[in-house]
């Protein structure tokens, strides 16, 4: 009954809500007052008292019913219900502490994880990138130098603007030696972004003119909070670049952090290309001087696009492919022939396919893994209460409660527990959230760190998994538990016809979680084998060395300066004790920056003229192969003293030298290197560098790649201002940063010294994904062994307790007790073993998807799954037989509990 | 709920509110005015009574408020609310109205 005049009557419903008891003794009252008023008056009629009453209530003509009517006037029956069902859950769950606390605990776990795990998915995949009109934007991946994109750009047929970026992250020292990284871009970059700037502008197109344009810089919103306390007058002050001074011109708006391309990296600020010689000091050095004007550079930036209105894709596409094939025509060379230009919407963004995808869908999965196990455990208990309190449910039916009242009153049970387990959830979905947040996954130069909020849609996700488990855990046990015949349950008897028929269902349940668990362990298994197996591996140098980086920004390209630094500071940090020795070296192992190739030919030409084969190299100072224990094969170590000498000299490992001189020595060979000129686009003619030494084949980039020819040039001869400080020590690795990164300073205070980690914790990170997803799939796989065998204990357990007559009476007969337990572990190692075989399957189903992360390791492997195999059943046999003992009691004692 | 099997469906409450409109009165109050203006031809069970008179309540038409009774008990008095007055006037005309052209109707067949 929808009532009218709501309003009038809301004082009235309230109160028959929250003063229920008032209102239940003003009804008893009113009909009480009735009730007398008609005694008097029979009374005064001339009956005896007792006729009166009698005739009193015959009057009213079944009191209580019409009492009944007065309170479904009410038309709130149904809460009130509720209510005391609510109020008589919570005193059946406080009377069994222990498993209410366990289930709680279980499910406020399982659905705060899946909330938190949800929110990284948001904020990987979901969250909208920081473009404003995104459905028009389009990137061109690497494909242009800076001339050539001038040219693109000044056709405007398709692209209403076309915005680049250099590849290359800048890096820039700021005030206080802060190391900075940011973008050089192109001065339409903001309008191409699209959002209001937070402060001041974006750059102006003459910003972009490369002689006597003004030093400019937009700082993101990041710095300019931390770095000048969201100073609302920063537009006009400076920014300090490698004793470069830019003026501030805006703030970036503050949703954009990084590009497109990375979700969560972090820039400092922005710059116009024509700033990077500047910055860079790149101008002092001949060779870069021009290098931005220079149609030979490669393709070092990277585009993006507003489509015009109306222009399609394809007319985008077929119209660069025009601008490109002119280009070739005009500049041969300096743009790859492509005929068919790489464009693709910026919504469709590429890093879904990348790692941050790999590790959510492993998070989602052990996660939603462990949820659907605890739903299953506790529906699991429900339907063992549920068969305990049959003969309950039963009395309630038979004293005339609906099977729909009890159905509401178990799920009122059920609701009470995931509202106990939802409130807790939030507990862990917030310390879930802080713990992931506080992860930094360290990016090469900056950190990428997800920006996770406590938001609605998860709250709204988390009370939807809430309810979907109450559901889930409370609904089967509800209908089962009062399916049954009346005279089925009140007698005795009718409680095995009942067990069998929910013993089936709760065998499902052990057997399905047994393929999980089986499933999220072989997962875990396979991937911390390939873990183990990597890092454990001989890369074939000291994986204890000690890694020091150095950054001589502020010496430009002063060639002199910069070896003088190099070797004073080699021959004072060998003298310090607790080292053994010491070498610098470009690329350190195992780093992810990238690696150095160079051109090379052989010297005699086995092969023809323009056969150049590009191998890794790296710059190594005297004593590194010592340092770094790399043996030296044949021939001999650079010499300090070789720097003097105007020839050209390498060492090469094994490989090449199996590979370019097979069956002689190559020591005393000479191979050349090609040299290229960047401003003439054309080389400048071959170096000739004599082979002095053979040393063996190491492990460099990955400890799984395979056998690779390596060169090693003096440093001498080739160098940055970055090279890494090898150090062999033989004290605490930790205990020496510091006073190597002090006695580098000390040397020159302009050197930037970074980091200071041994090789072995740098092979270590490469697995940090991996070794982070074997150890969720780990964890939440232990866990759902211990869940699955607590559920077949419970299943044994409850049947032994079922047929305790059929065995007393059995061993009354005289079957030995030995044979009575064996055979109910058999009954339950039948259902292992089904859940393994079926979860074994499944894994070698699913290994494929992981297969090419493992580096070579089978996803068959037969030792992870042996092993796994050989646990669960171990796990599960202690399972059964602690229950299955007590089969084997007194049969006297078993006959006489009947 | 269940309805006095003599009354016409819905005329329990216009006697209710026309009862009340005269002034504010307890169940029992109620139950005897009825039989008094009927002259004992409308018997509505002393039950039956109390169903209706909530849902009137919980309608908004009628308010309730407890009061000392004549003899000095303390009694739930009801009276009609302004909102019941309207139904009332409404009520009544739709009776007028139905009863006219069922008592013509009666008639027409007399003929």
């Amino acid at each position: 009954m929808r009532p009218k005049h709501w309003f009038h009557t809301l004082p009235l419903r309230m109160r028959s809500i929250f003063l229920r008891r008032q209102a239940e003794r003003e009804l008893a009252e009113e009909f009480e007052y009735h009730l007398e008023m008609r005694i008097r008056e029979c009374i005064a009629g001339g009956m005896t008292p007792e006729e009166a009453r009698l005739v009193a209530l015959r009057a009213m003509d079944g009191m209580e019913q019409h009492k009944e009517e007065c309170r479904d006037v009410r038309g709130l029956r149904w809460i009130h219900e509720f209510l005391q069902d609510l109020r008589h859950a919570f005193r059946i769950w406080a009377k069994s502490p222990g498993f209410t606390i366990v289930a709680v605990l279980m499910l406020a776990l399982g659905i705060g994880a899946n909330t938190a795990v949800i929110s990284v998915y948001e904020a990987l995949v979901l969250r909208p990138l920081p473009f404003g009109q995104i459905d028009r934007l389009v990137e061109i991946p690497p494909g242009f130098n800076y001339p050539n994109y001038l040219d693109i750009r000044a056709d405007d047929q398709v692209f209403s603007d076309l915005a680049v970026w250099m590849v290359l992250p800048l890096q820039a020292r700021g005030a206080n030696s802060k190391m900075l990284s940011g973008r050089a871009v192109s001065s339409n970059y903001f309008q191409v972004v699209g959002l209001p700037m937070t402060l001041g502008r974006g750059f102006l197109t003459e910003e972009e003119k490369l002689s006597g344009s003004r030093p400019v810089a937009v700082i993101s919103n990041r710095l300019w909070k931390n770095g000048y306390g969201s100073d609302p007058l920063v537009v006009g002050k400076t920014l300090k670049l490698n004793d470069e001074l830019l003026t501030i011109v805006g703030v970036a708006p503050k949703e954009l952090r990084g590009d497109l391309g990375l979700g969560g990296v972090y820039w400092d600020m922005w710059v116009p290309i024509p700033m990077l010689p500047r910055i860079l000091h790149l101008d002092r050095e001949p060779m870069w001087r021009d290098a931005i004007e220079n149609r030979a550079m490669g393709e070092w930036l990277w585009s993006f696009g507003r489509l015009r209105p109306g222009v399609t894709l394809g007319q985008a596409r077929a119209r660069m492919a025009v601008l490109f094939a002119n280009l070739q025509k005009s500049y041969p060379g300096s743009i790859k022939d492509r005929s068919k230009p790489n464009l693709v919407p910026v919504s469709q963004a590429r890093w879904l396919q990348g790692n941050s995808l790999f590790s959510a869908v492993i998070l989602a999965a052990a996660t939603l893994g462990i949820l659907f196990i605890t739903c299953m455990n506790i529906a699991n208990l429900l339907l063992a209460r549920g068969s305990a309190r049959q003969r309950e449910i039963a009395t309630r039916l038979a004293l005339g409660a609906s099977r729909a009242r009890v159905v509401r009153q178990l799920l009122a049970e059920g609701f009470a527990l995931s509202a106990v387990a939802l409130l807790l959830s939030l507990a862990v979905y917030s310390l879930t959230l802080q713990l992931m947040s506080a992860f930094e996954i360290p990016f090469n130069f900056s950190q990428i760190n997800l920006d996770l909020g406590f938001d609605r849609r998860a709250l709204i996700f988390a009370m939807g998994i809430g309810l979907l488990t109450n559901v889930m855990f409370g609904l089967a046990p509800a209908l089962a538990a009062t399916r049954t015949g009346l005279s089925g349950a009140l007698k005795d008897q009718g409680f095995l016809v009942i067990g069998f028929r929910k013993a089936r269902c709760r065998r499902l349940l052990v057997v399905s979680q047994m393929i999980l668990t089986v499933v999220l362990l072989v997962g875990a298994g396979i991937l911390g084998r390939m873990v183990w197996r990597f890092v454990s591996a001989d890369p074939g140098f000291d994986k204890n060395v000690l890694i020091v980086s150095s950054d001589l920004p502020t010496y430009g390209i002063d060639k002199a300066k910069q070896m003088r630094f190099y070797r004073q500071s080699l021959e004072r940090i060998r003298r310090i004790s607790g080292v053994r020795s010491a070498a610098w070296g470009i690329t350190p192992p195992f780093d992810q920056r990238g690696y150095f190739a160079e051109n090379v030919q052989p010297e005699p030409a086995a092969y023809g003229k323009e056969d150049w084969f590009s191998i890794q190299s790296n710059s190594v100072s005297p004593g590194y192969f010592q340092t770094m224990r790399i043996p030296i094969l044949q021939g001999r170590d650079f010499d300090d003293r070789d720097s003097q000498n105007p020839a050209g000299m390498v060492i090469i490992n094994e490989t090449m030298a199996r590979r370019f001189w097979p069956g002689t020595t190559p020591v005393g060979k000479q191979i050349r290197v090609k040299k290229p000129d960047p401003r003439e686009n054309r080389d400048q003619g071959p170096e000739l560098c004599e082979v002095i030494g053979v040393v063996k084949d190491v492990k460099y980039e990955t400890p799984w790649e395979g056998k690779i020819p390596y060169i090693y040039f003096p440093y001498w001869h080739k160098f940055f201002t970055q090279m890494s400080l090898h150090v062999s020590v033989t004290e605490n690795p930790d205990s020496m940063i510091v006073p190597i990164r002090k006695l580098c300073e000390s040397v020159d205070s302009g050197a930037v010294i970074n980091g200071g980690f041994v090789i072995s914790t740098q092979l270590e990170s490469l697995f940090s994904k991996e070794r982070a997803a074997a150890c969720v799939l780990g964890i939440s796989g232990l866990l759902a062994l211990i869940l699955a065998a607590i559920g077949l204990y419970g299943i044994i357990s409850y049947s032994v307790t079922q047929r305790t007559r059929e065995f007393g009476i059995r061993m009354a007969l005289g079957a030995r007790g030995g044979e009575i337990v064996r055979q109910v572990i058999c009954e339950g190692m039948k259902m292992v073993a089904l859940g393994l075989a079926i979860g074994l399957s499944c894994s070698a189903a699913l290994s494929r998807f992981v297969a090419s992360r493992l580096h070579g390791l089978s996803p068959l492997d037969p030792t992870t799954y042996a092993a796994i195999t050989i646990f669960v059943i171990s796990i599960a046999f202690l399972a059964a037989f602690l229950p299955a003992r007590r089969a084997a009691a007194n049969p006297m004692d078993a006959l006489r509990t009947e | 709920m269940s309805k006095p099997s003599d009354l016409v469906q819905g005329t329990l409450d216009l006697l209710i509110l026309k009862i009340l409109a005269l002034q504010p009165l307890n169940g029992w109050s109620i139950s005897q005015r009825l039989r008094q203006i009927s002259s004992d031809t409308l018997q509505v069970s002393d039950g039956s009574l109390y169903p209706a008179l909530h849902k009137l309540e919980h309608e908004g038409w009628i308010t309730a408020e407890w009061k000392q009774s004549e003899n000095n008990r303390r009694a739930k008095f009801y009276s009609l609310s302004r909102l019941g007055r309207k139904q009332l006037q409404k009520e009544a005309a739709n009776w007028n109205r139905l009863s006219a052209a069922i008592s013509h109707v009666v008639q027409l067949e007399e003929l």
